[in-house]
């Protein structure tokens, strides 16, 4: 057989010589590329590539691409078109709705359509894929679906037997599929039908006064039935199969770009965030930004739009007096919950001890710069259903005296206290904090645990705790189930993680458990709005009585929003609770 | 050579074992992992009843060596498993992100041979001189100075001074190769800070060694231009020691990359390894590093065949 040109190169004997010269003719290449890579980047800074069928996507509605190319707006009104451009710190795992909800809401948001959106502000239900919420009894809530609703994947119509099979699915999903997707989310729904093409009926397993607020989260994106059958495993883990205003275009470990969905249907009786036609911007690039110091010079370059997570005051204040941006002092959405494990605190002269030993004005000073608020158990960002002040600092009294005494004459047998926290600067801070209050007012050694999230998450459910005391920093979110009462529920969070659940071995912890259950469940099903008041102040009382199953220690005064000042309607007010940035059509870029 | 290269070879399986087994273990003794931390909030009956069948449908409940061998058997046949955190197939994604970090390795490891040897043969050839003395402060600070600081100031101080920031989104070689290079330029010269400043070291010392030697002054005596005597005589002759230390210089590089990619938002196997050993995603994290692993194996073998062309007499 004849050798062929490169078995013969590959064969031939290199020289010395020929080795060097070619290392030296390889170091010129990479002096060539330096030069390259210290270019100009005047062509950065230009408006990202247009999608693929610009005139398709640009006449997602005819009316849109009327206002944009006939009639241009004034500087400071609506503007069609641009690029909103954000971050994020961690690829998506999924963006199947019902399945998967960390790290995606910006494309689940926005590639799938919702019935509709809850605007915590201004406590006002709004309107997308339905048309209205009637509620003809109290376990009945009907959607009128809004007709010539089409999905991406075929252009099939959106029908009342989509919205049916999607949330149908909840329970399945997490009994077999590890959804992301909490109980307390849809645990209140019993059968979703079709009555019709395009009713949607809900009958709720009893009473739930929070199922309209908790139906419009984005895991209640519709998916399309048909896709979904198609499925082998029974998700759209993958998939784009929902029927939003955007598609995605890419999507990958760089980062997400959607561009308009071109027949995204009419809002006919448009409201606020919903326009008639299709959104105002016409496409959303989202990057993959891990690091927070990266994040924030990618913000300052003008590289993003917006940059979430602002700390504190100070951070606020790098912001502000720069007419590039928008800086805004908001309500404070913050919540920081200091839990027990119970089973190791079932005297209650020993919790009274612990919060006897924490200076809680001290803690303000020092962690808020004398600018924070005591919480309770239903948080401060939601005022309406929130403990006042006075009430809240009766029950949170600083005496270290006191603390020793109590301790001592409880008997509990905890040398160390360890406090376990994540590496979220929020919680770490308090912990040390925490421990050293412990340390020289209860007396007791203390030393604060910090892990990254997932050891962290794993630490609160074993079944044995590590640690005595666990804070959790967390936003608090629209309802007072979710996330505020969540961290007290025996049914969720405090019965697996804070050991307070009914299961537990001690009588009295258990009869807390119960009580706490009942009077959570009751204010829960109670759709008066008056009573239910009455009923969550009658649990909240008695969370700060008994001190179960921990202490809701005071908040930041306010939270702190920052964005460029290029967006136009940027919704200040909801972006840190509820996340209704990315479903706001009424957004708009400037330039 | 040929039977040298075998043998290398025939190690390699052997050391990856050791690595893997060692691997897998400590990511066994972490608490939790992805598949159970990942899931919604339930109540403590459903909980234990969520965490059984995660655990059953990923194996997790088998004994360590059943669970090891299971993915090592898996592993040889290049099938990585699933990812625990979002149930995608690992080795595409390992398939993916592999260029991305081999460019930035590569780039990174030119530009140390460009600003580090350079810079020790100028410090060599004038000892004790104004030039050789700064250069010593820069090549120590080079060193002293942490790569994620380097990369953070990279980042930060020209978005604050300029409003001007070299990060921009990642767009693949293939696709785009100015671009790309534009992108990766910036951390690998940050990757390359360091290594070069190291490399100009060991230069500078192994020349000052050689330049004293007999065969340089006869090389001197019988008329041989300055500049050929330091090229073709003493540079030569130190460069065992400079492809040594930028072989094991590539290591720091990997590992470096983890860092490098994470600040400049660079999707690559670095990037991937710090995502799944933070979420405790195994599988993920386990091919990721064994890639890794592989990868310093071969380029120390490249070193040692590199021996023998410059210096003849190497022989194995």
């Amino acid at each position: 057989m004849r050798e062929s040109y490169w078995g013969r190169y590959w064969r031939r004997r290199r020289s010395r010589r020929s080795f060097l010269i070619g290392g030296a003719a390889l170091a010129a290449g990479s002096a060539g590329l330096m030069a390259v890579g210290c270019g100009d980047d005047d062509d950065d800074d230009a408006e990202p590539a247009e999608p693929d069928e610009p005139a398709e996507t640009a006449t997602a509605a005819p009316e849109e691409t009327a206002r944009a190319t006939e009639a241009p707006a004034p500087a400071d009104g609506p503007m069609p078109g641009g690029v909103f451009r954000q971050h994020k710190t961690q690829v998506d795992d999924g963006i199947d709705p019902g399945l998967k909800v960390i790290n995606n809401n910006e494309i689940l948001a926005r590639i799938y359509n919702h019935t509709h959106l809850y605007k915590v502000s201004t406590n006002e239900f709004l309107f997308d894929a339905a048309t209205a919420m009637e509620q003809p009894d109290n376990t009945t809530i009907i959607f009128p679906l809004r007709p010539g609703m089409t999905f991406h994947h075929d252009g099939s119509p959106v029908t009342a037997e989509d919205v049916a099979s999607t949330w149908s699915r909840f329970p399945s999903l997490l009994a077999d599929q590890g959804s992301q997707v909490n109980e307390a989310n849809w645990g209140f729904m019993d059968t979703i039908t079709a009555a019709d093409e395009l009713t949607a009926q809900v009958a709720l397993k009893a009473p739930a006064a929070s199922a309209p607020v908790l139906m419009a989260a984005t895991s209640y994106g519709i998916v399309s039935r048909t896709l979904l059958e198609q499925q082998a495993n029974g998700n759209v883990q993958e998939l784009d199969a929902g029927a939003g205003p955007y598609v995605i275009e890419q999507r990958d470990a760089a980062g997400v770009a959607l561009a308009r969905y071109p027949d995204y249907y009419a809002h006919e009786n448009p409201s606020t965030h919903f326009l008639e036609g299709a959104p105002y911007i016409d496409r959303h690039e989202t990057r993959i930004i891990v690091d927070r110091a990266a994040a924030k010079a990618a913000f300052l370059a003008e590289d993003i739009d917006y940059i979430p997570g602002i700390a504190d005051r100070i951070e606020f204040e790098e912001f502000t007096g720069d007419d590039r941006f928008v800086s805004k002092e908001v309500a404070s959405t913050e919540a920081r919950f200091l839990a027990y494990d119970n089973i190791k605190f079932v005297d209650k002269r020993a919790r009274e001890a612990v919060s006897y030993a924490i200076d809680y004005d001290a803690m303000i000073a020092t962690l808020y710069a004398g600018d924070g608020v005591y919480d309770g158990p239903v948080g401060q960002a939601l005022p309406g259903f929130a403990l006042d002040q006075e009430t809240l600092k009766s029950y949170r009294v600083f005496d270290p005296q006191k603390a020793r005494q109590l301790w001592e004459a409880s008997g509990v047998e905890i040398e160390n206290i360890r406090i376990e926290t994540s590496i979220d600067p929020r919680g770490s801070t308090l912990a040390e904090f925490l421990a050293r209050q412990m340390e020289e007012n209860l007396g007791v050694a203390s030393e604060p645990l910090i892990h990254d999230v997932t050891t962290y998450v794993a630490r609160a459910r074993e079944p044995i705790k590590q640690w005595e005391l666990f804070v959790v920093p967390y936003n608090a979110s629209t309802t007072p189930e979710i996330y505020n009462m969540t961290m007290m529920n025996p049914d969720a969070f405090a019965g697996v993680s804070w050991s307070f659940g009914v299961d537990q071995p001690d009588a009295s912890l258990v009869a807390n458990a119960q009580k706490l259950i009942d009077l959570t469940a009751a204010q829960a099903q109670e759709v008066d709005p008056d009573l239910r008041l009455e009923l969550m102040r009658e649990m909240q009382l008695f969370a700060l009585e008994e001190l179960v199953p921990g202490i809701n220690l005071p908040v930041p005064g306010h939270s702190w929003v920052v964005y460029n000042a290029r967006m136009g309607n940027f919704p200040e007010n909801d972006v840190l609770l509820g996340g209704l940035l990315n479903r706001t059509h009424d957004m708009w870029v400037k330039s | 050579m040929q039977a040298y290269i075998a043998r290398r070879l025939i190690a390699v399986p052997f050391m990856l074992f050791g690595m893997s087994l060692l691997l897998f273990w400590l990511l066994f003794l972490r608490p939790g992992n992805a598949a159970l931390t990942g899931f919604g909030l339930v109540s403590p009956d459903q909980n234990q009843q969520a965490i059984a069948s995660l655990e059953e449908e990923f194996g997790l409940d088998r004994p360590f060596f059943v669970q090891y061998g299971d993915w090592a058997w898996n592993a040889l046949q290049g099938d990585f498993g699933i990812s625990l955190k979002n149930r995608r197939p690992v080795t595409p994604e390992i398939r993916s992100r592999l260029p991305v970090t081999a460019e930035l390795g590569l780039l990174t490891v030119l530009l140390t041979a460009m600003i580090g040897i350079p810079v020790g043969i100028i410090s060599a050839i004038r000892p004790g001189t104004f030039l050789d003395g700064f250069l010593r402060i820069v090549t120590i600070s080079g060193i002293s100075v942490p790569n994620f600081w380097v990369a953070t100031l990279v980042i930060t101080l020209p978005a604050l001074w300029w409003a001007w920031t070299p990060l921009w989104e990642y767009v693949r070689f293939e696709d785009d190769p100015l671009n790309n290079l534009k992108i990766v330029i910036w951390p690998a010269v940050t990757l390359a800070i360091a290594t070069a400043a190291y490399v100009a070291r060991i230069v500078r010392s192994s020349m000052l060694e050689t330049l004293y030697s007999d065969f340089v002054r006869t090389a001197r005596a019988k008329g041989l231009r300055e500049r050929a005597v330091v090229l073709r005589h003493v540079f030569r002759s130190s460069m065992i020691a400079v492809i040594t230390v930028i072989g094991i210089q590539l290591g720091a590089v990997l590992g470096g990359s983890v860092i490098a990619e994470q600040i400049f938002g660079i999707p690559g196997l670095g990037l991937l390894v710090f995502e799944s050993v933070v979420s405790i995603d195994y599988t993920v994290a386990l091919a990721a590093i064994m890639v890794f692993a592989f990868m310093f194996t071969l380029v120390n073998l490249a070193v040692d065949v590199i021996y023998t062309f410059v210096d003849p007499r190497i022989r194995y």
